[in-house]
């Protein structure tokens, strides 16, 4: 085997969503228990490709990201020229049981960020028997906004620049340079209006403050983990959170920001492993 | 150290950004198609900051009252100061961040801000990568 490529596969799946054909790629690397991983609003599935290359993960997990439609190598569907791009919780929920059934996948854990993050929340309340365990990587029913999202897409400012430039504030300071501007690069390469349009289901569609009644976390175990330096989601925002479920664990990360899987890999195995553990475990 | 003392270390700090910036070729490469007056306040210490086309020309704290500026940024000392340390705490290692706890208010031509934010959010944080005293 040539050392110089990386163990992760990439293909192609037709999955239909809410009656519309959407050609999915995804990523996946290694066997076992199918972890699915959903990337954050703006970006793809490139977040995840240093959990993907883990051995210690992959040992003993599946490791599936996938491209939501309309981002990465995913196109949007056909007609996607005549409308503006939102992602609702509906059709967020929708692709994502979609995708797990097209796979055939059993039982997955799931693992989000930041609007990962929310709908692992809202797939607890709503389809939590489904999953095997869910983590909600910088996660939480509520934010406050920070700056107004009619500013990642206007003809007279550059969408892909003002987009890095926001989130750059959100990685932490001791994150590596080069993992960094990866991460920051995932965001000047997204499509025009998809960062903005991903916001309206954070921002609009998604409010999920008094409405997470009923998860059943014996059931299927939440596990929260958010970087110190996310002041888009606070650790006091998770800690809130899961102080209204009922046997959630929060984690609260020393030295990483808002795209901890992405920004600092090193740092984030330390936090992340023993949570695959105990879920490994069950 | 005495506030009088910190406040007046903050505002030499800044006061001494031209050729840091300026030293900087990518940096002034990025702001080349900007060339605006800014007027920051650090802790009580009022500054004209000048950039023409992503060079520092001029950052002076003589200048008139109601001199017309395309952007105001104004923090608290204590706001620069940790924004301003080596590593920076959570909270306080983005103007965004300061602005959110309410630490620092940015006003005025936010089309120019958002355009040119990367540029400005690095000639801002500038004195966090020149050591105090240098």
């Amino acid at each position: 085997m040539n050392d110089r490529i990386e163990p992760i596969v990439g293909r192609y799946i037709h999955v239909d969503v809410l009656s519309e054909t959407c050609r999915i790629y995804f990523e996946e690397c290694g066997q076992g228990i199918p972890l699915l991983c959903l990337h954050t609003a703006g970006s793809d599935g490139r977040q995840f490709r240093h959990l993907l290359s883990d051995g210690a993960i992959t040992g003993k997990f599946r490791v599936i990201a996938f491209d939501m439609p309309w981002h990465g190598k995913s196109y949007p569907p056909v007609g996607f020229h005549e409308r503006d791009y939102e992602l609702t919780t509906e059709r967020y929920v929708a692709t994502i049981r979609a995708f797990s059934a097209a796979l055939g996948l059993d039982r997955p854990v799931v693992m989000g960020c930041s609007i990962g993050g929310r709908i692992v929340l809202q797939l607890a309340h709503a389809h939590g028997a489904e999953f095997r365990a869910l983590i909600g990587l910088e996660s939480a029913d509520h934010q406050q906004p920070w700056y107004d999202t009619g500013w990642l897409n206007r003809p007279d400012v550059h969408g892909g620049e003002v987009c890095a430039a926001l989130v750059s504030g959100l990685i932490a300071p001791q994150s590596p340079s080069e993992y960094r501007h990866e991460t920051l690069w995932q965001y000047k390469q997204s499509g025009p209006g998809i960062f903005k349009g991903d916001l309206y289901f954070y921002r609009v569609d998604s409010d999920l403050r008094g409405k997470l009644g009923g998860i059943d976390t014996a059931a299927t175990p939440l596990y929260l983990l958010t970087g110190e330096y996310d002041f888009s989601c606070s650790p006091e925002d998770s800690i809130r959170t899961a102080e209204t479920i009922p046997g959630a664990k929060v984690t609260l990360m020393k030295e990483l920001g808002h795209f901890p899987m992405s920004e600092n890999p090193a740092q984030f195995r330390k936090y992340i492993l023993p949570v695959l553990d105990e879920i490994a475990a069950l | 150290m005495s506030s009088h003392t910190t406040h007046t270390s903050l505002a030499e700090r800044f006061a001494s950004l031209a050729p840091h910036v300026n030293a900087n070729a990518c940096l002034v490469h990025r702001g080349r198609a900007l060339t605006a007056d800014l007027v920051v306040v650090v802790g009580t210490a009022r500054f004209l900051l000048r950039i023409h086309q992503g060079e520092v020309a001029e950052v002076t704290q003589r200048f008139a009252l109601f001199h017309p500026c395309a952007l105001f940024v104004q923090g608290t000392a204590e706001a620069w100061e940790r924004l301003w340390d080596q590593v920076p705490l959570p909270g306080w290692h983005d103007i965004f961040a300061l602005h959110k706890r309410g630490e620092m208010v940015i006003e005025g031509d936010t089309r120019l801000l958002f355009s040119h934010l990367q540029y400005l959010k690095d000639v801002l944080e500038m004195p966090r990568h020149v050591p105090a005293g240098a």
